[in-house]
């Protein structure tokens, strides 16, 4: 082992079975989105319209369970300074962000020939949008810092701050009952279409634990990169 | 319309099919875009380890 590595504070991660991890979940999707279109039958009001649905809601929830993780890392990265919990809520920012953008997209899709319009001022669509715009300026934050314990120590804070929205967001459609539907529950569905739903949510929920998984390790490899090198110009130049 | 309208006092079944496969046409690409990012940022990421171990090894 050279100097160097013995200086990096922590090993570079193992794919392992990850990527073996991220082909069944793919995989996976396939199948939970041909089994949702074809036991599904069109909704009454809404026609095949329903069916954009298995993909927009999964990917609000799994936002949700991405934010909700961005909370707990950046929380423990407060109390113990550890710059893996920093990279692990970064990636699960990341990856949140990037299905709150999907849910987004996707709402606006069924909304065009379902309300009539792209978009509306809604509570929902609004404190989605907003929570959207957090995260993209906390992706932004960590961007523009350059400093590994300044930026861990601002994102963290801005990470919390973001997190705390989520339950407005969810909330959003029975405190300002406006154009968006408040959430359906099993008992108010016809049971295929809960099946799918599920289906979906699970499929999103793996390949979201993929992405975040991938993430780090990429952020986490690039960080001992940066150490060892670091280390390696420092050994160099004492015996200079 | 209103959602209410819409949905209260009845309305055409609404089959746009276009609509359903745009939305998954676009949650496929922003899924597939997303891995490639990801992968891209791995490989680069090992190759900047490599080179790191590399010149580690030099000193």
């Amino acid at each position: 082992m050279t100097s160097a590595v013995a200086n990096s504070p922590f090993e570079a991660p193992k794919s392992g079975r990850w990527l073996l991890f991220g082909w069944l979940a793919f995989a996976y999707l396939i199948a939970a989105q041909a089994i949702s279109i074809a036991i599904s039958p069109p909704d009454r009001d809404m026609g095949d319209l329903q069916k954009i649905l298995y993909i927009h809601v999964p990917a609000a929830w799994n936002m949700g369970i991405c934010y909700f993780l961005v909370a707990i890392y950046s929380m423990r990265y407060l109390w113990k300074r550890d710059e893996r919990d920093d990279l692990k809520a970064a990636a699960a920012a990341e990856v949140g962000t990037l299905l709150n953008g999907l849910t987004l997209v996707l709402g606006m899709i069924w909304g065009r020939p379902t309300w009539g319009v792209w978009w509306a001022w809604d509570a929902r669509l609004t404190s989605t949008l907003v929570m959207f715009l957090i995260f993209a300026g906390y992706l932004a934050l960590r961007a523009f810092v350059d400093e590994p314990e300044r930026r861990a120590q601002w994102s963290a804070a801005a990470g919390l701050f973001g997190a705390i929205n989520y339950p407005i967001v969810y909330m959003s459609v029975r405190w300002w009952r406006t154009l968006h539907q408040v959430q359906s529950t099993p008992d108010t569905l016809d049971p295929s279409y809960a099946l799918s739903l599920r289906l979906n949510a699970f499929a999103i929920l793996f390949i979201a634990i993929f992405f975040i998984r991938r993430r780090y390790e990429a952020a986490l490899t690039e960080r001992v990169a940066e150490h060892e090198l670091q280390a390696a110009v420092l050994g160099g130049s004492s015996r200079g | 319309m209103s959602c209410k309208r819409l949905f209260l006092e009845g309305h055409p079944v609404v089959s746009n099919v276009y609509f359903v496969v745009g939305a998954y046409a676009v949650s496929w690409i922003v899924l597939l875009a997303y891995l490639f990012r990801v992968q891209s940022l791995l490989r680069r990421s090992r190759a900047a380890l490599a080179h790191a171990r590399s010149a580690g090894g030099a000193t």
